[in-house]
């Protein structure tokens, strides 16, 4: 059984080769839109043991042109479990003749690094190929053996926007019932994919997939993707075996292999935060405390070592050198929590702007990027990101709000949900008495407010130097030309978790001479010109992940000599997307009140109402860049 | 308070690792600039030679002291020291200790926690950080770099991103070596002696002694140097930096190897040299290996060269690289088409020699690198090269790194004042690099207001670098994307129809590019307000800072026209024009205009924003910056005002 399966194997990748990959045989439907073509994009994965696995896979792509660059790949990477048993690239020309083979000792063997580490344990095989002409074709091919079989490479039969693929290969094979894998498949509605299952061997062919181009607010790359998630339900990793039916599997072989006995603190320390919550009874009020102080007394830095940059460093070892990186500092933040007799548990989360759920009924290793701390409390959780020196408790902001998230509770793993951030939860006020003086200059006192991912956005001034402070805003208002700030303060109530801001700005020549009117502009301070750009025929939905909410009143007052010829009428539009409202009253032959509310509501939208909403967003962009005319009155 | 910094001062110069004194613990916050996030309290440097197992090895030894003073300054708890290899030997980094204070608690970095990263094949790192930092706490840290790249005493950077107390650099030059060295910035040296130690150099098994050249340089109260925006040369040019360069070295048996001293030498050196002056040689591979034609073809010397230029330009890719002194093959890389900056200039000056075109060899250091030094050559100076030829007394410089560039222009990096012809035959001389004049944009508008639309023709006609730069946006992707990011830079209404490059009024220096568009949802209510720039140069002001601390270098005469006729549309007529702008800085250094008139029916919209000088020194960034807020305002809040009769 054994043999006839690897001959088997060795016959088709042989099979495979001579082929020709001529530039002039590829279908026009599929140079439509696309900056490269992969022509055959082929993996190979076999499962011989629970700790031992090949996989081998072989890209063949032509690129059209110089943004196609990016998809000619010429990198594997290895780690001290994982070993590049073959690597080799061969480029063709435009008529698919050979014209450089890169071997296995042209590859530069580095360190790998991620932009943010100090280290990481991660290796990398790379070849920097320099294109000579357009179109070139290059086939890469590595085949790699690992004992981990906990995290299986994940199959897109498309590799990103922009590129289309002739043909697209998986196949798992496996040697006994026991290494069968299980196959999550996600969005291949679109596509045209064979599915072969036969004894000890599943497979999947995709030809003639045309290439997808990116939009704006469309759902992420990820979400749209044609793919197969696989995963081993009894793996090896980095010298653990495990044995995964759900999430509960997986949260008890967490807490087991990567967090028991981490947990221990000094009892120096045990007596410090102990003192610091004394006569505290309340839970929440309790781990307010021990949070402030983690976040006075360490910081982040990412070390990646170890299980794979997955087993936390001891809380011992955090509470010498007072920093750790994610995973560290939650289980050092938990360790102290316990501490004081609060419980809390490690949450594994895919933070990032872009919100990504963890899949309830497909349980592995490869999701999550970050970890959290939830801590229960009344039948609700409350969240802390431990990385940050400066969050309020229990805010979470947009890096990991709203989403599935794994929790590793003593008696196992579960799926809940984050605390979201929405709507009118994410308001921004803005109040601001602004003066026109004689000479036509702007002075204002401005106020603003916010809260939910509004206040995630701005609070992080507080920190800043001053010089960075002033040049925030002159961005921030970069709409208004010759600005200068006077002078600012900030009010961070992190409590009800509301940051002010009071700044004192001023523009000279802010009203425009036009003949031998004078055009002012009503609302420069929230000025909001985004429209999303005009797609010819747009293919996806389009999604508002969180909503918000502006409010802004502002009195306008004007210099003596000067008057307004007449005024916009009130403005109000409702429509499923949100409101917009402006209206301007006048209070006096010098003074005008100009209040403006914009609700932005979230929501995954039809395509056949993007048009709608950019019309929406139009009005409102025409609309905050109303003028109105002044006279002079003493000429 | 004087007494005391005194005090603290020979304190210093014998600081012992892991001790501080009163002064350095009490340290709260810098007086001179209060902005400042952390602080060295203390830096010293040597460089020295030992041998060491049989070989001479340069030493440079480093010590430093610096305190946080704002959380801010966390970030100046990581450090990274970085240190090299090559075939001919390797760095190390040896006796690496350091360790956080704490007030008078002292927590050391542990050896497992000190990282070696092979960045790539010729760079490692040593990367840690302290453990316990706070506001506060002073780290401090020391280490040893032992080199067999005798290069690698190349000086001292005085100044940093934060500010310095006391920064000090000593050097023990044993007779043999000679350094070439020069101090850069503004600041001046507070320590600068030198003196001759006897006998101070020895190697195990021979019994002479050399004698050393002892260097001590001390600056003080050093402040943090500051980054400006856009549009200026290199930080390197203004940065208080004591540079050396290895100029000569005699060996234990007597042999003297010149590095660089006089551009004689240097002269001689590339001659010899065989991966400048060698390389310069390949004529005869270059006559084999291309079709006839291109070097013997009967046309005039100008039409040879600029078919040679084409034809390199065109054979070659570049590789983004300029390592310019080492790994330099021709003829690999001509058959593999693909090469670094020297490799493909070098490749260009051999066939324009067997064009009998005499062709020379310029070094050049590129905008990012620094200005070379003047008085004495220093080859770490120079990165780039070009060609430099003469035809029909005319003088050129090409650089064929860059498909779109056109013959006698070079690319923006290398717009960096001048470089130095190596002539083979001859002596070495200066030769000022003269940027393209004529480059401009000039966009021509004709258009109609009607059922709620605009409807016309835009001319886009870019020259001299414009035009490269617009050639080089096209050539990078697809039409349709080049399109898209041009409608996305208008107006959300603008709506291109056709597009067309305009191939007979286009050449090698200038573009035409022609568009039909579209501007949607025009307002025609009884008064309209109309902006009459479908194009904006600038969409705000580039030039945001109050304070400039160093010159503003544009590097090339910039041009910006707008011209507009617009057709008034039926029963409407004009209500108000904008206010007419023409402005002049002293000396006519820059020049704004902007004016719009009726003529039968038909308004005229003119618009010019030009810069006449390439340089504005730091005094006058404040006119430059008010220049462009007009420019700016003027683009964005000038209306047409017509109304309905």
């Amino acid at each position: 059984m054994r043999a006839l399966f690897q001959c088997l194997l060795i016959l088709s990748v042989h099979f495979s080769f001579s082929q020709n990959y001529s530039y002039h045989t590829i279908p026009a439907e599929l140079m439509e839109n696309a900056d490269a073509v992969a022509r055959l994009d082929e993996m190979d994965i076999r499962i011989e043991a629970m700790d031992r696995m090949t996989y081998t896979a072989r890209q063949v792509v032509t690129v059209l042109n110089k943004s196609g660059d990016a998809f000619a790949r010429t990198r594997a990477f290895y780690d001290k479990e994982k070993k590049i048993k073959k690597i080799e690239a061969v480029v063709y020309d435009a008529s698919g003749n050979e014209i450089q083979r890169i071997k296995r000792r042209d590859f530069n063997d580095i360190a790998a690094v991620d932009g943010f580490s100090l280290y990481l344990d991660d290796r990398l095989l790379y070849y920097r190929y320099v294109p000579v002409q357009y179109p070139y074709t290059l086939e890469f091919s590595y085949e790699i053996e690992t004992s981990d079989t906990g995290i299986l490479p994940p199959w897109y039969f498309l590799s990103g926007y922009d590129i289309s693929v002739e043909e697209s290969k998986y196949a798992i094979s496996y040697l006994s019932n026991g290494l069968k894998p299980i196959i999550e498949e996600s969005n291949l509605f679109d596509i045209t994919v064979d599915k072969d299952e036969s004894q000890g061997k599943i497979s999947y062919t995709a030809k003639n997939i045309p290439a997808v181009v990116a939009e704006s607010l469309s759902p992420s790359f990820n979400a749209i993707c044609p793919k197969l998630s696989v995963r081993l339900p009894n793996f090896h990793y980095k010298g653990y075996n495990a044995k995964v039916d759900n999430w509960n599997d997986l949260g008890l072989w967490i807490q087991k292999e990567l967090l028991s006995g981490r947990a221990d603190l000094e009892d120096g320390t045990v007596q410090k935060v102990r003192g610091l919550v004394e006569g505290v009874d309340d839970d929440i009020e309790k781990a307010k405390i021990v949070y402030q102080y983690m976040q006075d007394n360490t910081r982040y830095i990412s070390v990646q070592i170890g299980i794979g940059g997955f087993q936390p460093i001891s809380a011992i070892e955090v509470d010498r050198v007072k920093y750790g990186d994610c995973k560290g500092l939650s289980n050092y933040t938990m360790a102290l929590l316990k501490a004081v007799g609060v419980e809390s548990y490690y949450a594994v989360v895919e933070a990032g702007g872009t919100k990504v759920d963890f899949k309830e009924d497909f349980a592995d290793l490869s999701q999550g990027n970050h970890a959290i701390v939830a801590i229960p409390y009344q039948g609700e959780y409350y969240w802390i990101d431990c990385t940050s020196q400066v969050h309020p408790f229990g805010f979470i902001g947009d890096f990991t709000d709203d989403r599935k998230v794994l929790i590793v509770k003593p008696d196992g793993g579960e799926i809940v949900t984050t605390t979201s951030y929405v709507n009118e939860e994410n308001l921004m006020r803005m109040t601001s008495t602004y003066t026109i003086q004689e000479d036509l200059s702007l002075e204002a006192d401005v106020t603003i407010e916010t809260m939910g991912v509004r206040y995630d956005n701005h609070f992080g001034l507080e920190g800043n130097k001053k010089e960075d402070i002033i040049e925030y805003y002159k961005n921030f208002w970069g709409n208004i030309n010759g600005l200068s700030i006077s002078d600012f303060s900030f009010e961070n109530n992190r409590d009800d978790v509301v940051f002010t801001e009071k700044v004192q700005l001023k523009a000279h020549d802010f009203v425009s001479k036009n003949g031998d009117d004078y055009l002012l502009t009503l609302n420069v301070l929230d000025n909001n010109s985004f429209i999303p750009p005009r797609y010819r025929n747009r293919k996806h939905s389009f999604v508002i992940q969180r909503g918000y909410l502006d409010e802004d009143e502002f009195t306008i007052q004007l210099p003596k000599n000067f008057a307004f010829t007449f005024l916009p009428e009130k403005h109000k539009e409702e429509i499923k997307f949100g409101t917009y409202e402006v209206e301007v009253v006048k209070k006096s032959d010098t003074e005008l009140l100009y209040k403006r509310k914009l609700l932005i509501k979230k929501g995954n939208y039809p395509k056949e109402d993007y048009n709608k909403y950019r019309s929406f967003r139009r009005t409102i962009a025409k609309m905050d860049n109303q003028k109105i005319v002044l006279k002079r009155q003493d000429l | 308070m004087v007494f005391n910094l005194a005090g603290l001062l020979s304190a210093q110069q014998a600081s012992e690792f892991g001790v501080l004194d009163q002064f350095e613990k009490d340290f709260k916050s810098y007086e001179k600039d209060t902005t400042a996030a952390a602080i060295y309290l203390y830096e010293k440097g040597e460089n020295y030679f030992e041998a060491r197992q049989g070989y001479i090895w340069l030493i440079t030894t480093y010590h430093a002291k610096k305190k946080i003073l704002k959380k801010q300054g966390f970030d100046e708890a990581e450090i990274i020291i970085p240190y090299y290899r090559a075939k001919s030997g390797k760095e190390r980094v040896n006796a690496i200790k350091a360790m956080t204070h704490n007030g008078n608690r002292r927590q050391v970095v542990s050896s497992d926690k000190i990282f070696d990263v092979d960045v790539n094949e010729r760079l490692s790192q040593i990367k840690f950080t302290f453990p316990s930092v706070e506001v506060g706490s002073v780290l401090e840290y020391s280490y040893e770099i032992q080199s067999p790249f005798f290069y690698n005493l190349s000086g001292w950077e005085f100044q940093s991103r934060i500010p310095k107390l006391y920064s000090e650099y000593n050097a023990k030059i044993p007779g043999n070596f000679k350094y070439n060295r020069s101090l850069i910035g503004e600041i001046g040296l507070d320590v600068n002696d030198a003196s001759i130690k006897k006998s101070c150099f020895s190697v195990p098994g021979i019994s002479q002694r050399a004698d050393c050249e002892v260097l001590k340089y001390v600056m003080k109260d050093v402040p943090a140097f500051k980054e400006d925006e856009e549009y200026m040369l290199s930080s390197d040019n203004y940065r208080s930096t004591l540079e050396f360069e290895l100029s000569e070295y005699v060996s234990l048996d007597g042999i003297k190897q010149k590095f660089t001293k006089t551009w004689r030498d240097v002269d001689k050196e590339f001659r010899t040299d065989k991966d400048i002056g060698g390389q310069l040689r390949k004529k005869n591979f270059f006559e084999k290996n291309v079709e006839l034609d291109l070097i013997t073809g009967g046309e005039s010397d100008l039409e040879k060269a600029k078919n040679i230029y084409g034809f390199v330009k065109e054979h070659y890719t570049w590789n983004n690289r300029y390592s310019i002194f080492r790994n330099n093959n021709v003829k690999d890389a001509f058959d593999r088409r693909t090469g670094n900056v020297a490799e493909i200039n070098i490749t260009l000056i051999n066939l324009l020699n067997a064009a009998d075109i005499k062709t020379d060899l310029m070094v050049l250091s590129t905008r990012s690198h620094g200005l070379p030094k003047r008085n004495h050559p220093v080859m770490s100076n120079f990165n780039y090269v070009v060609a430099k030829t003469t035809i029909d007394g005319n003088e050129y410089l090409l650089d064929a790194t860059e498909k779109e560039m056109p013959f006698g222009m070079l690319p923006y990096r290398c717009l960096n004042y001048y470089g130095r012809v190596m002539d083979l035959d001859g002596e070495s001389y200066w030769f000022d690099i003269l940027p393209e004049k004529n480059n401009s944009r000039s966009v021509q508008v004709k258009m109609e207001l009607k059922d709620g639309k605009a409807v016309g023709t835009l001319d886009d006609i870019t020259m001299g670098y414009e035009a490269f730069f617009k050639r080089d946006e096209v050539a990078k992707t697809s039409k349709g994307k080049y399109l898209d990011e041009m409608e996305k830079e208008m107006d959300d209404d603008f709506v291109i129809q056709t597009y067309e490059t305009n191939s007979e009024k286009s050449d090698e220096r200038t573009l035409v590019e022609h568009f039909e568009f579209e501007l949607q949802n025009m307002n025609m209510d009884n008064t309209v307000f109309f902006n009459p720039f479908v194009v904006r140069f600038f969409a705000t002001n580039p030039f945001k800072s109050e304070q400039r601390y160093y010159p503003i270098d544009f590097g090339f005469l910039r041009n910006y026209r707008y011209m507009a006729n617009i057709k008034i549309p039926e029963g409407y007529r004009v209500k108000e024009f904008p206010e007419v702008v023409n402005l002049a800085l002293p000396d006519q250094s820059a020049l704004l205009r902007f004016e719009c008139k009726e003529y039968q029916g038909i308004i005229n919209v003119y618009f010019n924003f030009k810069l006449n000088s390439t340089q504005y020194n730091s005094e006058g960034y404040a006119y430059i910056k008010k220049f462009f807020e007009r420019a700016v305002n003027v683009q964005n809040q000038s209306y047409l005002v017509l109304e309905k009769l």
